[in-house]
């Protein structure tokens, strides 16, 4: 008897979605929060462009574009990993995993999809509008299959991110307390909010280097972006897209391993 | 065929030695001292299908991490268990529908949501039918009284209610084998009674095979015939639970009235007083001279009443305890390791 992983899902989903009706004033100055800081960078990018019309060879509603796209990448991202990989830590220090591990159903779907966080959904339409704005005042012409591509390839990098925080997380095992996920996140969120071009030099050039091949996080948005109003080349998104997988498939390793050293808080 | 068989289970930790004060937490960050503990020491045994064992031990005992291998949390690091015809620690979706795992001290529910949300939960995770759903879910909320708690937030409920949820979320999808570890601590009286009530009854109709750990004696007394004791990760005792005052009670109780106000000038002579309150004495005589004790003091004086009793069964144990635990402080039960 498989379980049916659909439905717990859906149950999982329900269930947040209950939880967050409860607390409808937190649930709203947290929207507030993640709209407001979009504005932010908005204003940042045009403090830019007031000086300059390209940035490292992007206009300014290409980069709008780069900036519409990681909105969706992130908010993608935080709304379904986000919380999931940061309570990671949380129940190995309390022993709290106990529970998942005792459950008939695979630990690692248990652990990736009991929480949602629909407060970073705020942004999806947001970053939709923001593409859309961009694409009609660059004037690009998107094609239906650049956009199919366009949506394979968030789909992939929110997959990458979540594979690395997910096994970032994993190392509370072996370190009790881990708190630096969210440090790490910020990190990630903001390397790859820039174009990839402006990482130069020698200090830049190392980030980059490390950025995308060590710890991929840099390509994330920009890969689609360029998709869509840049230029791409296959190879590059075939080893992006096989990057995702091994990081996926080592995600798994990582947990069948860290389990084995799993002890157990006392209680 | 035994329902949880056990044979020669070791599990050893590396615990990190941190000597107190700043000094010697700075020196730990660069060069750690480590020692080796055995948390279970080699245990063995096997229970029966149907059958309700209690598991007792002081604090540390290895009584919780046995229950963890048994559950499949952690690994053993020796020695070998079936629960069911399974191995454990391969967590094989089939074992792990069909046990379940109760500890008093945690809380699976959700906690800001009715209890309701987390079975409903539970019932996909278990994959329980719809019918089957209402009927066990209706039986447990009547057996523990709970059926106008269920629409409220977990966090709002009290600790005894708390806990009956809890029991409720871990016997939904109807488990042949229940682990228990403290399934009462930190409840009321009639808190503890209710569950453990609720237990029995749900023992006898399913013969569920149960296996529960507590620090209170009623709650063993009322539960369980046959007890496993076990200490400093060792079986020191698996029985009936009458049988560890026969084992491991030294001394008895004697309890005398003296008629006419004259009582022995030194009662300490017969053996050690516990309480004195003229014309009434309780002393504490060991086993093989009690006869001999009895008799001296019936010819000597004149004695009212006289009853002979074996002390409680959870002195026995706590003195049971106390002893092994002298001995363990004399063995080398720690080995040194050092990591640079």
């Amino acid at each position: 008897m498989r379980p049916r992983y659909s439905r717990i899902l859906l149950r999982f989903w329900k269930n947040c979605l209950l939880r967050e009706m409860t607390f409808r004033g937190h649930f709203i100055l947290r929207v507030f929060g993640e709209v407001g800081w979009v504005f932010l960078l908005l204003v940042f990018i045009e403090v830019i462009f007031s000086k300059t019309s390209h940035v490292r060879g992007w206009s300014e509603p290409q980069y709008l574009f780069l900036m519409g796209t990681h909105m969706l990448v992130t908010s993608l991202f935080e709304t379904l990993f986000f919380e999931n990989c940061w309570r990671i830590s949380d129940l190995v220090r309390k022993g709290d995993l106990d529970f998942v591990l005792v459950k008939p159903a695979n630990t690692q779907f248990l652990l990736t999809f009991e929480r949602i966080d629909f407060a970073s959904l705020a942004n999806l339409p947001v970053g939709i509008a923001l593409c859309t704005y961009a694409a009609i005042q660059g004037g690009f012409t998107i094609t239906f299959g650049h956009s199919v591509l366009f949506v394979l390839l968030i789909g992939t990098g929110v997959c990458m991110l979540y594979a690395m925080l997910f096994m970032f997380a994993l190392t509370s095992v072996w370190l009790i307390r881990q708190t630096g996920l969210d440090a790490l996140w910020f990190y990630a969120m903001s390397l790859s909010r820039y174009p990839a071009e402006i990482y130069r030099g020698f200090a830049g050039g190392t980030l980059w280097f490390v950025c995308v091949f060590v710890v991929p996080v840099l390509m994330v948005a920009n890969l689609p972006a360029n998709v869509m109003v840049r230029t791409f080349t296959t190879p590059f998104i075939i080893n992006f897209i096989v990057a995702a997988a091994v990081l996926l498939i080592l995600s798994n390793i990582a947990l069948r391993w860290a389990l084995r050293s799993y002890r157990s808080a006392s209680s | 065929m035994a329902e949880i068989h056990v044979r020669d289970l070791h599990k050893n930790y590396r615990v990190h030695v941190k000597p107190a004060g700043l000094g010697a937490s700075v020196k730990s960050l660069f060069h750690r001292t480590y020692k080796e503990v055995q948390a279970v020491d080699g245990i063995s045994f096997e229970i029966e299908p149907g059958e309700m064992v209690g598991f007792l031990g002081p604090n540390g005992a290895g009584k919780t991490t046995t229950l963890k291998m048994l559950s499949g949390l952690i690994y053993p690091s020796s020695g070998s268990v079936s629960v069911m015809g399974f191995v454990p620690w391969q967590r094989k979706n089939e074992y792990r529908r069909q046990f379940a795992l109760l500890m008093g001290q945690k809380n699976q529910l959700w906690w800001d949501l009715p209890a309701n949300e987390s079975f409903r939960l539970h019932k996909e995770i278990y994959h329980i039918e719809d019918d089957l759903f209402k009927r066990v879910h209706g039986e447990l909320t009547e057996l523990l009284e709970v059926e106008n708690l269920l629409d409220q937030p977990v966090r709002e409920l009290s600790l005894g209610e708390r806990m009956k949820m809890e029991l409720i979320a871990a016997l939904l999808h109807s488990p042949r084998v229940l682990f228990l570890d403290e399934p009462t601590i930190g409840l009321d009286v009639v808190a503890q009674t209710n569950i453990r009530h609720c237990l029995q009854q749900y023992n006898q109709e399913r013969q569920v095979t149960i296996l529960l750990t507590s620090h209170y004696m009623r709650d063993i007394e009322a539960l369980c015939d046959r007890v496993l004791v076990i200490d400093h990760g060792r079986l020191v005792h698996d029985g009936l639970l009458r049988d560890i005052t026969e084992r491991f009670a030294t001394h008895k109780l004697l309890q005398l009235r003296f008629q006419n106000g004259r009582m022995p000038e030194r009662p300490e002579e017969f053996g050690e007083v516990t309480d004195l309150t003229p014309p009434r004495l309780t002393l504490r005589v060991p086993r093989e001279q009690v006869p001999q004790c009895v008799s001296h003091l019936l010819d000597c004086y004149d004695v009212d009443d006289i009853a002979i009793e074996d002390p409680s069964i959870e002195n026995v144990i706590s003195a049971l305890f106390r002893q092994t635990a002298e001995q363990a402080s004399d063995d080398v039960v720690v080995a040194e390791t050092m990591n640079g």
